[in-house]
């Protein structure tokens, strides 16, 4: 059977990354991949960190550039809003081009990519390395089987490779939005802003959004929190609030998705295996963001295990080196973020409404650089005594 | 919760975007993707209705099995 330092399973960002970085090391570096053509189709709203963060991971290309993001407004329930220019702070992708860019970045490096090729199984630590099983779904399913020094989940929202290796268990429910997106056209240009709503009526437990493409064409999407309260589905929410919002617009493309929003691992690592991007559960809690995240914990499993494959010691023990790495880097504000994400699901339509005007309160005072944080407490302890109880519920 | 092998997800092929969402989601591992396929393994769902709460579109439904397989007696 052949044998390589490094299997990874799934060609999205994380694993094409954490490839990328390990062949540059010098290691042999084996990718799976079940989809026909990686990034194809597309689960994604597409938006991701400024030209400056991207270009730390891959050389830019206007391929897989869609634009610009050049601030953001955030609407509560009852109209009010907090509007932001920031002029190049994100950047809109095509998330299928940038995920092809990225395998190619990783295939000039020296790592092997297999399309089309289904993991099942992976064996256990033994004689310095693992058995991976699978099936080459381009030829009838013939069986696949290799060995590895080190085995990488890179595997996504719907990761089975850390629930094999006892990591992790499926998401619950609570922890993963029910999401639904539709491409439109004819949304009126304006500013290059990403819009989010909030409010029980539009996403209860989340939020919807628009992210402008080009030509006029936006990805227009929510995601709702699946609660045992919950009537509707995320579905009829998107399709209420395209009919109220864009009525003259045509659907050209439909996305679903989970999109997770999950507390930390306890841990990302066991012996000569780990997990990488959101099936390590990096995504950001709070806004289910996940690009950037899969991206920068790839970095660091690259730095981490890297050394790990150098000295040859692939033990647990030693790769939580990237664990302690991303908790630095990421993992600790992604906490906090978590238990935000627990004060906003006891939200109700006012407070929401109360968080908008207050963090409007707040972009007013950064700008003229005197926040009046007495004075936010204040109205919290006043208008929406709750409040203070229920943050005090999710922040302790 | 149900036993083990009581039960039936229906995939509606047509309105099923194939997105994985209830994949991530389902405790027992019944729901996988075989390639860009949904697929159910029922003899291991528990009938816990998760996933058919969960889709985005409405695609799947939980049916109990009325008479389930019962094993020939030697
Ligand atoms: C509707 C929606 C909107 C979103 N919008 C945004 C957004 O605007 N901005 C943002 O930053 N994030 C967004 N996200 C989240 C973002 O898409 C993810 O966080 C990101 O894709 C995670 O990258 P990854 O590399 O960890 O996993 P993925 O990109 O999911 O890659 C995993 C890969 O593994 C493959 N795979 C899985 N199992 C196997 C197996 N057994 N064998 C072989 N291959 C396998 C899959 O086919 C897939 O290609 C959104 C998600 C959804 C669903
Ligand atoms: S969540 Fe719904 S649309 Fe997505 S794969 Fe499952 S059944 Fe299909
Ligand atoms: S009902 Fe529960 S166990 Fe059965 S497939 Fe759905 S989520 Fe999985």
């Amino acid at each position: 059977m052949r044998a390589v330092d490094v299997f990874v399973v799934g060609a999205g960002p994380a694993g094409s990354y954490v490839s990328y970085a390990l062949a540059k090391r010098g290691f042999e570096v084996f990718m799976a991949e079940k989809r026909p053509e990686v990034g194809v189709p597309v689960r994604c709203g597409e938006a991701a960190g400024s030209l400056a963060e991207l270009e730390h991971f891959l050389p830019l290309s206007d391929d897989w550039i869609a634009g610009p993001i050049d601030g953001a407004r955030l609407f509560g329930p009852s109209g009010v809003r907090v509007e932001r220019h920031m002029p190049g702070v994100g950047t809109q992708l095509h998330r299928d081009r940038f995920d092809q860019a990225l395998a190619r970045q990783a295939v000039e490096a020296g790592v092997e990519l297999q399309t089309s090729l289904q993991i099942d199984s992976v064996g256990a630590f033994e004689h310095g390395g693992r058995e991976v099983r699978g099936r080459n779904l381009a030829a009838a399913g013939a069986p696949f089987r290799m060995r590895a020094r080190l085995l990488l989940g890179a595997d996504g929202v719907e990761s089975l490779v850390g629930q094999w290796l006892g990591l992790r268990r499926a998401f619950p429910v609570g922890d993963v939005h029910s999401a639904l997106q539709y491409l439109l056209d004819q949304v009126p240009a304006g500013k290059r802003y990403i819009d989010l709503y909030a409010g029980h009526a539009v996403a209860p437990g989340g939020y919807a959004w628009v992210f402008p493409k080009q030509n006029g064409t936006a990805n227009v999407g929510l995601g709702v929190h699946v609660t045992a309260k919950l009537r509707r589905s995320a579905r009829d929410y998107l399709d209420d609030f395209v009919r109220t919002r864009f009525p003259d617009s045509r659907i050209l493309d439909v996305t679903a998705g989970g999109v997770s929003g999950p507390r930390s691992l306890k841990s990302m690592v066991t012996d000569g295996a780990a997990l990488v991007g959101e099936s390590g559960h990096t995504n950001n809690p709070f806004s289910g963001g996940g690009i950037m995240n899969a991206l920068e914990s790839a970095e660091e499993a690259g730095v981490a295990l890297g050394e790990a494959l150098r000295d040859g010691d692939l033990s647990a023990r030693r790769l939580r080196d990237y664990q302690k790495r991303w908790q630095a880097r990421v993992g600790r504000t992604n906490d906090l973020f978590f238990k935000l994400r627990n004060l906003f699901f006891r939200f109700d339509d006012h407070e929401i409404d109360w968080a908008v005007e207050s963090l409007q309160r707040v972009v007013a005072g950064v700008e003229q650089n005197n926040v009046d944080y007495t004075g936010i407490f204040r109205s919290a302890m006043l208008e929406h005594p709750k409040l203070v109880l229920k943050a005090a519920r999710a922040l302790w | 919760m149900g036993r083990n092998g009581s039960f039936h997800i229906a995939i509606d092929d047509v309105t099923c975007v194939q997105c994985a969402g209830c994949v991530s989601i389902c405790p027992t591992e019944a729901l996988h993707m075989q390639g860009l396929t949904l697929e159910c393994h029922d003899p291991t769902c528990i009938g816990c209705d998760l996933c058919v709460r969960f889709c985005p579109v409405v695609a799947l439904s939980l049916h109990a099995l009325s008479a389930p397989p019962v094993r020939a007696e030697a």
